[in-house]
């Protein structure tokens, strides 16, 4: 790699003016764990009549008005499902059994009477709603736990990474990513796709720019297929393959940047992890950090 | 949770009762996934809907049963009635949620 890193601000004093108070701790991992386990199982029974009603709650309401939508015996809302009024579902928040609000709608006066007010009930967790998730080789209470617990400390400091770098580029003093570099971390990412899109004698370096853009050119598709499979996702926001170079210049200037960051802190100088010659380099200096924050944070913290 | 339905079957007396989306679906669909995790959210905050996923792989003779002409379809039923389908991957959930909420509570 051509491109050089000469100075780095220090990475552990960046980290810590960034902080981490909001890391996922226990109860907040616990609480995710219980929400995710316990839907579609969750039932609802009569709350408190004094017991004001809030988000979650399943509320029976008697709605009169002009308006058919909202000239009903009875309507039955789960307050902040956004399904009905959202403004009505708000109101709606504090309220208990037996009161009564106004509120208009599209310029008529709506009367809503709370009939009946419900809470929810969550059931203790099992290792039958652990096996309904349908995890590879995870079945029991605990795996889930351990599963989640992992999960979400390394989306968390993933995140935190991501932060980190940013600074860290920022005010590090290293070369502009070299026009060579660049090139050859954008013919790494292209190669796979390169395979993966190869049929008989059309493939992506002989394709004419009319049939790449009938294949590929949907920028509206490119958001999701960033969600599904990232790796081509790239594709559908390009129109040739020299437009898709063009794309790639930037994300590929960043890779390069990142990396040499990475390296530096990890004290990493392998060529498995050089981004010019591997194209897992960055993911995986990329894994190395996270672990390596999430033990500080979960260590120290 | 979503309820997987791997036969036509009981398919018919599952939907009968309250508020049901059918997601109809096929392992390699991409798309597929992404109105898996939208409907999922939807589920989360609403209890009283119900989730029926159906993999067309295990029972081909679905599509055609429930004309099904692209995955994922989502079909909506309230108390056994068919009241609206969605066709393709690329709705939003703010798309759903209001098809979901005219069936539900009118227009």
């Amino acid at each position: 790699m051509k491109t050089q890193l000469y100075t780095l601000p220090d990475w552990q004093q960046v980290l810590a003016e960034i902080g981490w108070k909001d890391a996922p701790t226990k109860a907040s991992i616990d609480q995710t764990i219980h929400r995710e386990l316990t839907k579609g199982y969750v039932t609802f029974e009569q709350q408190p009549q004094d017991k004001p009603i809030e988000a979650g709650c399943r509320v029976t309401l008697k709605t009169t008005s002009v308006l058919p939508k909202y000239n009903r015996e009875k309507t039955v809302i789960i307050v902040g499902s956004h399904l009905y009024d959202a403004d009505i579902e708000n109101m709606l928040i504090g309220m208990t059994e037996g009161q009564s609000a106004k509120a208009k709608v599209k310029d008529e006066i709506v009367l809503f009477d709370v009939v009946k007010a419900e809470q929810k009930v969550y059931p203790a967790l099992s290792d039958e709603m652990v096996q309904a998730q349908q995890l590879e080789g995870i079945i029991s209470l605990p795996q889930y736990s351990n599963h989640m617990q992992i999960k979400l400390r390394q989306a968390y400091a993933k995140q935190l990474c991501e932060g980190m770098l940013d600074k860290l580029i920022q005010h590090a003093s290293m070369d502009e990513p070299d026009a060579e570099d660049i090139r050859q971390v954008i013919n790494r990412k292209f190669k796979p796709l390169r395979e993966r899109f190869s049929h008989g004698g059309d493939d992506l370096d002989n394709m004419s720019p009319e049939k790449w853009t009938e294949t590929f050119y949907n920028p509206a598709m490119r958001a999701s297929y960033e969600q599904i499979y990232p790796d081509i996702a790239p594709l559908f926001d390009t129109t040739s393959k020299e437009s898709f170079y063009e794309n790639e210049r930037g994300p590929a200037a960043q890779t390069i940047r990142k990396c040499l960051v990475l390296r530096y802190i990890l004290q990493d100088n392998t060529d498995a992890h050089d981004p010019t010659q591997e194209l897992k380099a960055e993911p995986e200096l990329m894994q190395a950090m996270i672990d390596r924050l999430c033990g500080i944070i979960y260590m120290e913290g | 949770m979503a309820i997987e339905y791997p036969t036509t079957k009981d398919y018919d007396q599952v939907v009968a009762e309250g508020f049901w989306i059918a997601d109809f679906y096929t392992s390699l669909c991409g798309p597929c996934k992404l109105v898996d995790r939208i409907i999922n959210e939807i589920v989360l905050d609403n209890p009283d809907i119900n989730w029926a996923k159906c993999n067309l792989e295990n029972d081909w003779g679905m599509q055609e049963r429930y004309n099904v002409l692209g995955t994922p379809t989502l079909i909506f039923y309230l108390d056994g009635e068919e009241k609206g389908r969605m066709v393709g991957g690329f709705h939003s959930k703010k798309e759903i949620e209001t098809e979901i909420s005219k069936i539900i509570y009118g227009e």
